[in-house]
């Protein structure tokens, strides 16, 4: 207990400390921050799992944030709500008898849902739109919704009106002490940890041993996973067992000291996870990745093109034309200039490169590319620059600027700038692309051609290049 | 006292109804971000398949009642691999309406046996590693740990992959100088591993501990991996990661024979690189990574069934859900990551730290001198330094796994100080370390140094404090962890080796996480080619 009272006031003292030693950062100079962010592929690529808001709240939003999938969404990302669901409702229900408990808890659940949702967005079903969470968009999006023809998205536009007004303060708090880079961040979490761990030795000294191991292994974990991971779900995947068996072992604490309550949810558990599993088998099942053509949705189970392969009526060529039309074209020109390397921006096509760990030079987020443009922002010299490096060939991601979820869409600014540079330019030679364009011929008609760049019919996946002295 | 009861029920009925509210908003605005289900709901053109499952589940199920008899043919591996293959012929099948091209039941027998086929001979491997694995377990680990199959299996892998390692060392890995190792494999204990495929064909397995319910649930479970396992049987992977690297490195290695070098550790695609290696066949390296997630479930239901003595329903249930999940399944089919393979050797590191504190509580051995400390702690540690410094062959994020453990020895029920030291220690170590560069978020952190000089200072001090208050008690843990350390980084020092010839640097943070891989193409040799070219001109 002595220890215990010390190390609170060690934790008080450092926390002012980390206050008084600077002012949070968070008015550079315009033209510093865009040239600093410019630079930074790891903001466009790493952090978009983490989100761009005040960098307090970016620690702060994650669990609910991962679980309703707000800063990246795809089903690769995707964990479920039964965790977020739970665990809280667990947690208040066992703290229920002891306020110096429930209260805080009740406290942090409605904070950390206030921050979430107004650094979130409302999906507009009908216009099939993302509408960002400021009072602006929200009351515009209001005043023209029909609650009738997507009440979802309606209620949820009501809810968000009334967590952005929660949340004016809260804002402002947080501009105060954080920002986009802060000293009070780190910690905050740090001592935040430290001081769970306090909490969680005295809570749990009536569990059995292993019961108290798991508290410990999941919060330890998700403790790392949060402070370090940046968001990235593939980092913690054992947590999403850990949760569970916590949620299991809440539910048997909350049966020991309040049995109707605690039966109630194991039912309530048993339901949504039958619930979960019918949920999780649809979504393989059908595989949506796309709601543009209603006669293809839902036949996601296997890709056509592998299907086909699988029943033995294609070969493995067959199938990578398929895929990429005309890929082998342009792989055939790069794999029989066995010595020449390869600029590849985006696409997994460095699979099918001979040698490709010595040939390839990878620049995903174009931060390389535009360190070069700088420094030559001539055509000619550019392309004299990769000659020179015997870089003869470029491949090119069409969907490259997608992923780009930074407020500034840095990632969208470098890959405009790759355009310019490609298009119109006579030593930079298409060989093969995926890409459908299309035109009016002479005769009015429209016909459709494979090319880069055009009046799109087809956005396609990859273009190749090859640079000419 | 009427009070307070009062108080007692406003405040339960408050939590309901906050429950209630949280359930409502929470439903909202996952609905609202999640389209695809309705979609997914509204589109559903599987009816028939999920028809069929579902009468082939509940006949199972009800067998177990009024057909015991037909039950007992099923309930053996040989059983149900044959209904895993009547399931993979259904799902097959009930893809045909929806292509466009011509296909028959012969196209559909044709895909079925493709992916049979590959079951067998993934399942004759594991069964090679599980052979290997138990001949090790029982010569060095019997003692120390009771035995389970899933440690055999871990073991084996481990050797496995260690073999190929310094086969590719060399220079000689190939299909014969693999097919040698599997061979040595087989041959360490002929018996045993003709007893394995009898026992796990023919054996009755143990479904009594499940209800029908649950008996339903794992033939959702096996359904569900088998529909993912189908999707696996093409030309080249079709996931971001899997061909810019974990399978990139994979082919690379087999088509080599050598070492492929840059990259982090990748004791994970040296796993999958085995199907091509062996059979030169891309889909047989994906089943690979698709065996890592059958481990771990297997991992996990184990570690809830057996220290955590979850009922067997419920363990089901929970890997079942886990298995489902949008996150996981995307793993399973389209990106091939090594992170379940991670995982699988994560969950067994923890299944055996719990096994061995709980035989290390139980055990008369003395631990009140440094000799004694060692004797004890140093069987247990040995198995746990393997586990975790493959581990960290397969990724860097380990160290979280290590950290937690190191956490975990410290926790003492009635004493905090290690466990705070622990934390301390853990913090400095990743902040000094710079673990927080990976995701880039280091920079925005301005109090970062000062945070882990004084976590530093913190642990040193309360490491003191424990010390002269309990000098036996922390010298145990030290100890453990010290020993846990010192094997886990024997484990990983291949790799050590490997990234030292890459980057020609002992810098520490060079020899875990070894170099990037591509040309060396800098702004500035870029500038240099430039200018070059230009005075030749």
């Amino acid at each position: 207990m002595r220890v215990g009272r010390h190390i609170k006031w060690i934790v008080c003292l450092s926390l002012i400390g980390f206050f008084l030693l600077g002012d949070t950062e968070i008015l550079l100079s315009q033209n510093d921050e865009i040239q600093e962010i410019v630079n930074d592929s790891k903001r466009e690529e790493v952090q978009r799992y983490f989100g761009y808001e005040l960098l307090l709240y970016r620690y702060l939003t994650l669990p609910y944030d991962i679980s309703v999938n707000i800063n990246e969404h795809g089903l690769f990302v995707e964990i479920g709500f039964i965790y977020i669901l739970f665990i809280p409702i667990l947690l208040l229900l066992i703290s229920r008898r002891k306020l110096k408990y429930l209260i805080p808890l009740v406290l942090i659940t409605l904070f950390s849902w206030v921050i979430s949702t107004s650094n979130s967005f409302v999906y507009s079903n009908a216009s099939q739109i993302k509408i960002e969470t400021t009072k602006d968009l929200i009351n515009e999006y209001m005043a023209n919704a029909n609650g009738s023809e997507e009440p979802v998205a309606f209620l949820v536009g009501n809810i968000t009106k009334f967590s952005l007004t929660l949340y004016e303060p809260l804002n402002k708090f947080g501009n105060w002490i954080s920002g986009n880079k802060d000293h009070v961040t780190y910690p905050i979490l740090m001592f935040g940890f430290l001081g769970l761990i306090l909490l969680i030795h005295n809570l749990i000294r009536d569990l059995k041993t292993n019961q108290q191991y798991l508290i410990i292994i999941f919060s330890s974990y998700a403790f790392f996973w949060f402070a370090f991971a940046g968001g990235i779900i593939w980092y913690g995947y054992i947590l999403l067992f850990l949760a569970y068996f916590l949620i299991h072992l809440l539910i048997n604490v909350l049966i020991k000291q309040d049995y109707k309550a605690g039966l109630w949810m194991k039912r309530f558990f048993l339901g949504f996870a039958i619930l979960w599993i019918g949920m999780g088998f649809l979504s393989r099942v059908s595989n949506i990745q796309s709601v543009a053509n209603p006669d293809e949705i839902g036949k996601g189970i296997f890709n056509p093109v592998f299907y086909e392969y699988g029943l033995g009526k294609i070969n493995d060529t067959e199938v990578k034309n398929k895929i990429y039309p005309n890929v082998t074209t342009g792989l055939d020109a790069i794999n029989r200039d066995k010595n020449a390397l390869v600029w590849r921006v985006g696409t997994s096509l460095t699979y099918f490169i001979d040698n490709n760990t010595e040939r390839v030079v990878m620049d995903n987020q174009l931060g390389r590319f535009q360190n070069l443009r700088t420094t030559y922002p001539d055509n000619n010299a550019l392309v004299d620059a990769f000659l020179a490096s015997n870089i003869k060939y470029l491949i090119v991601d069409l969907n490259t600027a997608q992923i780009d979820k930074t407020p500034q869409r840095t990632l969208t600014a470098k890959y405009r700038e790759l355009e310019r540079f490609i298009q119109n330019n006579p030593r930079v030679q298409l060989i093969s692309t995926d890409r459908i364009l299309q035109r009016r011929n002479s005769m009015q008609n429209i016909e459709y051609f494979y090319g880069d760049f055009g009046q799109v019919y087809l956005n396609g996946y990859y273009a190749i290049y090859q640079f000419i002295r | 006292m009427v009070e307070k009861a009062k108080i007692r029920s406003i405040v339960n009925i408050l939590v309901w109804v906050f429950a209630a509210i949280w359930l409502f908003v929470l439903g909202l605005d996952y609905i609202n971000k999640h389209p695809a289900y309705y979609y997914s709901l509204s589109y559903f053109r599987y009816t028939g398949l999920v028809v069929q499952l579902g009468i082939i589940a509940l006949g199972i199920g009800l067998s177990r009642k009024y057909l015991p008899k037909f039950f007992s043919y099923i309930n053996t591996g040989i059983g149900v691999f044959l209904v895993g293959v009547l399931i993979s012929f259904l799902i097959i099948r009930s893809n045909s309406e929806l292509v466009s091209f011509e296909n028959n039941t012969s196209d559909h027998l044709h895909f079925t046996s493709r992916v049979v086929a590959s079951a067998i001979q993934l399942f004759l491997i594991m069964l090679l590693c599980r052979n290997v694995g138990a001949f090790i377990f029982s010569k060095c680990f019997s003692k120390t740990y009771d035995a389970h199959f899933i440690i055999d299996i871990g073991l084996g892998i481990v050797l496995m992959v260690l073999s190929m390692f310094f086969l590719a060392m060399f220079g000689v890995l190939n299909a014969y100088s693999l097919l040698l190792v599997l061979i040595v494999f087989l041959f360490v204990n002929p018996i045993q591993f003709y007893q394995s495929i009898g026992s796990t064909l023919f054996k009755q397995l143990d479904t009594k501990q499940f209800s029908m319910a649950g008996l339903i649930i794992l033939f959702t479970l096996l359904s569900f991996l088998l529909v993912n396992y189908i999707s696996i049987h093409t030309p080249f992977p079709s996931g971001f990661d899997s061909r810019n690297y974990y399978v990139n490195i994979s082919k690379l290695l087999a088509s080599s024979g050598s070492i492929v070098q840059g990259f982090p550790p990748y004791n994970g695609s040296i796993f999958i690189a085995t199907g091509l290696v062996l059979f030169d066949q891309s889909h047989l390296a994906h089943g690979m990574a698709f065996v890592n997630i059958v481990l771990a479930l297997l991992a996990a239901y184990t570690f809830a069934r057996q220290i955590l003595k979850y009922d067997a329903d419920t363990s089901a249930i929970i890997i079942t859900m886990v298995g489902v999940t949008p996150a996981i399944a995307n793993q399973m089919f389209v990106e091939l990551k090594v992170d379940f393979g991670l995982l699988f050797f994560q969950l067994l590191a923890l299944f055996c730290l719990l096994n061995g504190f709980k035989k290390i509580k139980k055990s008369q051995q003395p631990r009140d001198n440094f000799k004694d400390i060692l004797k004890t702690y140093l069987p247990y540690s040995i198995l746990l330094g393997v586990f975790i410094g493959y581990g960290l062959g397969i990724k860097m994020i380990n160290l979280f796994l290590l950290i937690v453990i190191f956490i975990l020895i410290g926790w003492e029920k009635d004493n905090r100080i290690l466990s705070i030291v622990m934390v301390f220690a853990s913090i400095a170590v990743f902040l000094f370390g710079g673990i927080d560069t990976i995701s880039g978020l280091r920079q925005y952190h301005l109090s970062a140094n000062y945070v882990a000089m004084a976590a530093a200072l913190l642990a040193i001090i309360s490491f003191a404090y424990a010390f002269i208050k309990s000098r036996i008690l922390a010298l145990r843990r030290v100890v453990f962890a010290g020993l846990i350390t010192i094997f886990a980084l024997m484990v990983f020092s291949p790799w050590a080796v490997k990234n030292y010839q890459d980057t020609k640097s002992l810098n520490p943070k060079k020899m875990l996480m070894g170099s990037s891989t591509g040309p060396e193409m800098s702004l500035a040799k870029i500038k240099k080619n430039y200018r070059n070219a230009q005075k030749n001109k």
